[in-house]
């Protein structure tokens, strides 16, 4: 999965001198661009970005939803890329470093019953350099706690799924990591 | 060339072609390639033309025949030869002595041959077997030609390559490394020998009391066995001996510093005649509780009837000699006479009393016999060995049986892992039932690829269903240069709750078969020292520390790395990375002066209930609000110098008393919190992963048992999905929805002005005189107002107004527990304040007032938790509203309400019906957590207080019942011992009420806050504050003094979310019963429609807790007969196991001391509420200065002291007022 960032300043309005400065400025501003799954077809994604309580957006939207998008064709393109550009373009203020923005993208498409499942969970710090980069992010998603539930996932097109996507991005209770089986697309 | 050109004429051509193929190969091979090199080389020429004529022989007699005549025709025959395409017999085509051979019949494979027509074939054949001497080369031994199999590819391996791209990049890759990684060498191939001897059991769940005992007497054994080995005792008495041998050499002797030595040396045999003392009764103890658990593994046995184990104790005495029990007499007389002197040199200066020689002897003695062999004792020879005869009679047989079947179904394997990954796993054993061993003789060669990092053996119990994990531990690894021949048996203890024993193994580097040890190379055992060193500690003190404790050597290279370290530290931080530096914002030293915005962000990260919530810490330390940090610091200082903050006396001062009582509170409950959070951080998966339940058998039987269902389309079910938390950053936007439908019984408008100055009169006149004179009687209208925000209908009009009007409020911040929606009604006055009347034709000039006619709060949470609030509920009104009057409801409304007698339905009170909702429903953030504190109870109880209140949940989910409450020192405790009757405080003026009512109306004015702790009776006032449970207790405790039986109710107000409430019934009439309010004092009948209690979960009182089990949880709908068990389920059953904490544990206190408030500080207080009310009154209005009229003060202030008492307040509380009313217009 990729994500282009730039250019992301540590902005300073110009109305205000150095020495009144309160607060300093992050604008994000790239976009979703595609993801590499070799095992699924028609994707869609969502984006979001967690920050910190120190941190307010003050322009933008903090999340979005792609399309469904179709994987270049073997003879045209040999990734086999998902593509969206879902543009992302936030702007943050903030006090205090603690809480940097990260952004989450979670992958959804349909299995073979046409349910709507996750395929993947992604995320990653809002890149610190203020030049245009591009991150790739290993996509992952919980595998069931049984070979049974598994199998019963599979039929009835319910798998398990996070509470809330944000949890990849918290430390706290990552100690049961063992039940998260981490399945990763190869990075590009 | 001449000869060739002769050769190659087109008839000679022409009749070359009928020759056999060979040759005519030859010859085109001669015709294309002419030989460059007879042209240069006219030397060769000749030769060449020889050795070409000499070739085609056969090209010569063609020649010959080209020139001979045609009468020679007829020979032809002779000379030309035509193949037949008959096919040529196998024979023929071997030659003499050939014979076929069926090569496919003889089982040799036989390869699929091109194929070729048959008349082609046989044509060749001839041809060919017409050669006699080259035939053989021809043909194979089954008479076929030989050729060359058929290819097996239709298509060709290679792709079709473009000659002329040849753009296609090509990449050198070396394969060297792969080949290197992939297949190791057998040098660097290591091979680990294991083996496995036994494993022993020392601890076992299978264990009878025998084993358990057999085991005891092993280890005491072993204990007595080390002991001796040690001859610590004898090496001590020899010692002692050489020491006082000294001394008395020294004391022969004089001269100078002999005194000194004499009293050092005097104090060392002191010392050291203690400890050997100490040393020899240890000895002799554990000798003691050897034979003591051999005597009763004896007596068990004896017991029993047979013998179980192999363990036996061979005792043996050794009976001493006459001489030497006389030899061992004067020794002993020997030491009791040295003691004596010893103790007695020792004893003199500080003691000037003389003690008889005899006590001293017997003191002395007894010391020796404690450590020492009496004389005449007889020596005592201990031996353990596991030869015991098992007993094999037909009880020994049953416990045998039944032990042995026990142990098949528990055998034991071993898996053996390497790195992590399991290597090997064992056969299961079954233990041996006596000594519950298991022989396993195990050798395992390992041969691996990588180094050893850990090496460890997992002890599995092998059940017939499932494995289950016994014990892991590491083996040890050997040292550079062992093989397994050379170590010693090894015993590698495991053990955990149940289990414990050991594992007799050794390991060892094998050799291969060149007789090389086959180890890791050199940089394994660096790597292995650098392992060590990666446990170092991180700081440079601990480091240094560590190194002076492990010395380990300054010359090894390996460790030279710490030991610059630990040399460097001065220099600088310990793991300081260049790169990461770019990273630090603040020094060390920042953090150390305590920057006040470092030190909150800090706290914060630690989730100081203070700062845990606080956004946005400025960027600048400046910029903290001011005293922040400080207060912080203040509270901390008070909390760690106060110990018990209850115990603390208070100031004299109300008002700091009051905030003193706040602040133990809130340290209450942040001790509280502070325990609880650390269990509440931790989440389970559920709470994680949404994931479908594997279906078990009762849920697959139901879903079969709908299939064989008659289906009903027409009913179509909902099936109920789990409520999805709000996603993403932006979770908390949502609308509060009110839908405020009608009111009824609101007060009507009554001009005071216009009513006649005879108050009597007034009262008595009918009240729908007021109405008469104002066209509209009240104009009512609704605000709703959230968190700042608010939304109001639009005015009806009348008494009983209906709105059906929708108010949203959208929810933007965050919202707390402890938010509460207000809704407010109002009355409506328009005032027409246009001046000029000519203007009135073109100008509307009019004034809108508000009179505020009743309230409610609605707590959020209540919200939140039931998704919807529907209903009619009574408004919050004061007892006089003035120039507002209420029409007598009886005359309106009458058959629609029925009798109500509760004060607050006979009462004037207005209705409002509403409906509040969320859209989209908000989940709460998080459930609250149950918080394991330290219990007071007994565990049992504990647990089956737990146990019951689970059930409880089980069957209603709903129902929350507490069992175990938290007290004020962060303890839980059984919520049945906070009950006892407590006698109320007297009051002498009960303005007409009943006493329990008066009660009531004071524990309804203690202050409240929000905590879950369960403060006493006694804790509640000397805070002065409590909290609603606290409080609810108190009351019931107070009822239970008066003629009621009194209980606690647990349940739920719409009103209020989950709260407390008492219940009482008269012991005169059973049937009467009411459920008294905390917060307003009210008392309400079970069958009150507006009773504040919607929901019963549960009834406590000082013997039992009743959780409500049945279906209704109205009280109006309930029983409320607590023996009857299908309705409420009790915490302690009768005649059951765990009986409730009985009286004596008792947390109330038997009565209270209620102390008087000074009537200074009352008065203080009414100074400051009247000052607060001034300064407010004045700056109401932005634009214009509101006089604070003195009169109306004194007068208001006459009236509420009389509302207290409720019957009759209105017409005390007009008659004062009255000349007031008259005097000025009088707004509420």
């Amino acid at each position: 999965m990729s994500k282009d960032v730039s250019p992301n300043n540590f902005g300073r309005s110009s109305a205000e001198g150095a020495s009144s400065r309160q607060f300093f400025v992050v604008s994000i501003s790239g976009s979703v661009e595609a993801a590499e799954f070799p095992e699924h077809d028609e994707l869609y994604c969502r984006y979001f970005v967690e920050f910190g309580s120190d941190w307010q957006i003050i322009s933008g939207v903090a999340e979005g939803m792609s399309q469904i998008s179709k994987k270049s064709k073997c003879h045209i393109d040999d990734r086999q890329l998902c593509v969206w550009n879902l543009p992302v373009e936030l702007t943050l203020k903030s006090t205090n470093i603690t809480g940097w923005p990260k952004i989450v993208v979670s992958v959804y498409g349909n299995d073979s019953f046409g349910n709507d499942v996750v395929r993947g969970y992604a995320w990653s710090f809002v890149p610190l350099e203020s030049t245009a980069t591009t991150l790739s992010m290993p996509a992952f998603v919980p595998a069931s706690s049984s070979k049974l539930q598994e199998m019963t996932a599979w039929f009835t097109g319910r798998r398990p799924e996070f509470l809330n996507p944000a949890i990849v991005v918290h430390g706290e209770s990552r100690e049961r990591e063992q039940i998260l089986f981490i399945f990763c697309p190869p990075m590009f | 060339m001449a000869t060739a050109g002769k050769i190659n004429t087109p008839d000679a051509e022409a009749r070359c072609n009928k020759r056999t193929q060979s040759e005519n190969m030859s010859e085109q091979t001669q015709e294309i390639n002419p030989r460059p090199s007879s042209n240069a080389a006219d030397d060769g020429e000749p030769e060449a033309v020889t050795n070409l004529q000499e070739l085609l022989g056969a090209a010569g007699a063609v020649a010959q025949f080209k020139e001979a005549s045609p009468e020679k025709v007829a020979d032809l025959s002779q000379i030309i030869f035509y193949p037949s395409s008959k096919p040529v017999v196998a024979e023929e085509k071997l030659g003499s002595g050939g014979r076929v051979r069926f090569l496919e019949e003889e089982g040799i494979y036989v390869p699929t041959l091109p194929s070729v027509r048959w008349n082609m074939r046989s044509k060749m054949e001839r041809r060919l077997v017409t050669d006699a001497i080259r035939k053989k080369k021809w043909f194979q031994e089954d008479g076929e030609l030989k050729s060359c199999e058929e290819e097996l590819l239709e298509n060709p391996v290679r792709p079709n390559l473009d000659e002329e791209n040849s753009n296609i990049a090509t990449i050198f890759r070396d394969c060297s490394n792969d080949v290197e990684r992939f297949i190791p060498s057998s040098e660097t191939m290591i091979l680990l020998e294991l083996q496995l001897n036994s494993l022993h059991f020392t601890q076992h769940p299978l264990f009878t009391a025998e084993h358990t005992l057999a085991q005891r007497l092993t280890e005491t054994f072993y204990c007595y066995q080390k002991k001796l080995a040690a001859r610590s005792f004898e090496r001590m008495s020899k010692r002692l001996t050489a020491l006082r041998h000294a001394h008395e050499l020294l004391k022969n002797k004089s001269g100078e510093g002999v005194e000194e030595k004499l009293q050092r040396y005097e104090l060392e045999i002191k010392d050291l005649r203690t400890t050997t003392l100490l040393q020899g009764a240890a000895e002799r103890s554990v000798l003691a509780a050897v034979l003591a658990v051999w005597e009763e593994l004896k007596d068990l046995r004896e017991r029993q009837g047979f013998v179980g184990c192999p363990t036996k104790l061979t005792v043996s005495q050794e009976v001493v000699s006459e001489g030497r029990r006389k030899k061992e007499e004067r020794l002993w007389k020997d030491a009791v006479k040295q003691v004596v002197k010893e103790m007695r040199r020792e004893q003199k200066p500080q003691e000037e009393e003389e003690k008889e020689n005899s006590d001293w002897v017997q003191l002395a003695g007894k010391l020796l016999k404690e450590s020492l062999k009496p004389p005449g004792e007889p020596e005592m020879i201990i031996d353990l060995s596991q030869d015991l005869e098992t007993s094999i009679d037909s009880k020994s047989l049953k416990a045998q049986n039944r032990l042995q079947n026990h142990l098949h179904r528990q055998k034991v394997c071993l898996k053996i892992l390497y790195n992590g990954s399991e290597v090997c796993q064992s056969m299961p054993y079954v233990l041996d039932s006596q000594t519950f061993s298991a022989d396993m003789s195990i050798m395992l060669p390992l041969s691996a690829v990588h180094w050893p990092q850990n090496f460890s053996l997992q002890i599995l119990q092998h059940s017939t269903i499932k494995k289950a994990l016994i014990a892991e531990v590491s083996l040890p690894l050997p040292e550079k240069g062992c093989t397994r021949e050379e170590v010693p048996v090894q015993k590698v203890f495991f053990g955990n709750e149940t289990h414990s024993g050991y594992v007799l193994c050794k390991t060892g580097w094998g050799k291969d078969a060149d007789g090389n040890l086959r180890q890791p190379s050199g940089r394994y055992w660096e790597t292995a020292v650098s392992c060590v060193a990666k446990k170092v500690p991180k700081t440079p003190e601990e480091l240094q520390m560590w190194i002076d404790r492990s010395r380990i050597d300054p010359n090894n290279p390996a460790n030279s790395e710490i030991i610059s370290k630990a040399k460097n530290h001065a220099l600088g931080d310990l793991n300081s990375d260049p790169l990461a530096s770019d990273l630090d914002f603040c020094t060390e030293g920042e953090f150390k002066e305590g920057d006040a915005r470092l030190k909150i962000l800090e706290l914060r990260e630690k989730g100081h209930p203070a700062f845990c919530n606080m956004k946005m810490v400025p960027i600048n330390a400046r910029e903290l609000p001011e005293g922040l940090l400080k207060e912080f610091r203040d509270r901390h200082w008070q909390q760690s110098s106060q110990v018990n903050f209850i115990e603390e006396e208070a100031d004299d001062s109300l008002a700091n008393h009051r905030t003193w009582a706040l602040n133990s509170i809130r340290e209450i409950k942040e001790k509280i919190q502070r325990q609880g959070r650390l269990s509440s951080r931790k989440k389970t998966m559920r709470e994680l992963v949404t994931e479908d339940l594997v279906p078990d058998i009762g849920t697959l039987g139901l879903t079969l048992m709908a299939w064989f269902q008659p289906s009903r389309p027409l009913r179509p079910m909902r099936k109920p999905r789990p409520q999805v938390a709000i996603q993403g950053s932006t979770a908390h936007s949502s609308t509060l929805i009110v839908n405020v439908v009608s009111a009824l019984q609101v007060p009507t408008r009554k001009d005071l002005d216009l009513e006649p100055s005879n108050a009597n009169s007034f009262f008595e006149g009918s009240p729908t005189n007021a109405a008469a004179f104002n066209t509209v009687a009240v104009r009512p209208f609704v605000e709703v107002s959230f968190k700042g925000a608010s939304a109001r209908t639009r005015a009806a009009e009348g008494a009983n107004p209906t709105w059906n009007c929708e108010l949203q409020i959208p929810i933007q911040e965050e919202v707390f527990d402890h938010d509460v929606i207000n809704i407010r009604l109002f009355d409506e006055i328009v005032v027409d304040v246009l001046n000029d009347e000519r203007l009135r034709d073109i100008d509307v000039h009019t004034r809108h007032e508000k009179a505020w006619l009743g309230a409610i709060n609605i707590p959020f949470s209540a919200v939140q938790r039931t998704a919807k609030i529907d209903g009619t509920f009574p408004l919050n009104a004061q007892q006089l509203l003035l120039g507002y009057e209420q029409e007598e409801q009886s005359r309106q409304f009458g058959p629609l309400l029925g009798p109500l007698e509760s004060p607050r339905g006979s009462a004037n009170c207005t209705f409002l019906n509403f409906f509040i909702t969320l859209q989209p429903p908000m989940v709460l953030a998080e459930p609250e957590t149950t918080e394991r504190l330290e219990c007071m109870e007994s565990s049992s109880v504990e647990r089956h207080l737990e146990d019951w209140s689970s059930q409880v949940t089980a069957l209603f989910p709903d129902r929350k019942v507490p069992a175990l409450v938290a007290t004020a020192n962060g303890k839980t405790a059984c919520l049945t011992r906070f009950f006892r009757p407590i006698k109320p405080p007297e009051v002498k003026d009960t303005h007409s009420r009943t006493l329990a009512e008066v009660t009531s109306r004071f524990v309804s004015l203690i202050p409240r806050t929000q905590s879950n702790v369960c403060l006493t009776a006694e804790e509640i006032m000397k805070l002065c504050y409590g909290d609603q449970m606290s409080n609810a207790i108190l009351l019931t405790c107070f009822l239970q003094t008066f003629d009621l039986d009194a209980w606690l109710l647990i349940g739920w107000g719409v009103t209020r979310g989950a709260s407390y409430f008492a219940l009482t019934r008269d012991k005169q009439s059973p049937n009467e019963m009411a459920i008294w309010d905390v917060f307003t004092g009210l008392k309400s009948k079970l069958d009150d429609p507006f009773c504040p209690a919607t929901l019963v979960w549960a009834v406590a009182n000082k013997d039992n807790i009743w959780a409500n089990v049945q279906k209704e949880s109205a009280p109006r709908r309930m029983r409320f007969d607590f023996s009857r068990l299908s309705d409420w389920s009790p915490a302690f059953v009768p005649a059951g196991a765990v009986a409730a904490p009985g009286s004596e544990t008792v947390l109330q206190p038997e009565s209270i001391q209620f102390t008087k408030t000074p009537s200074e500080s009352c008065k203080e207080l009414v100074s400051r509420l009247e000052s607060i009310l001034k300064e407010n009154f004045m700056t109401w209005r932005t634009n214009l200065r509101t006089r604070w009229n003195r009169h109306c003060c004194s007068v208001l202030r006459k009236v509420l002291s009389t509302l207290e008492n409720q019957i009759n307040c209105k017409k005390e509380a007009m008659r004062e007022l009255q000349p007031l009313i008259a005097a000025h217009k009088v707004m509420n």
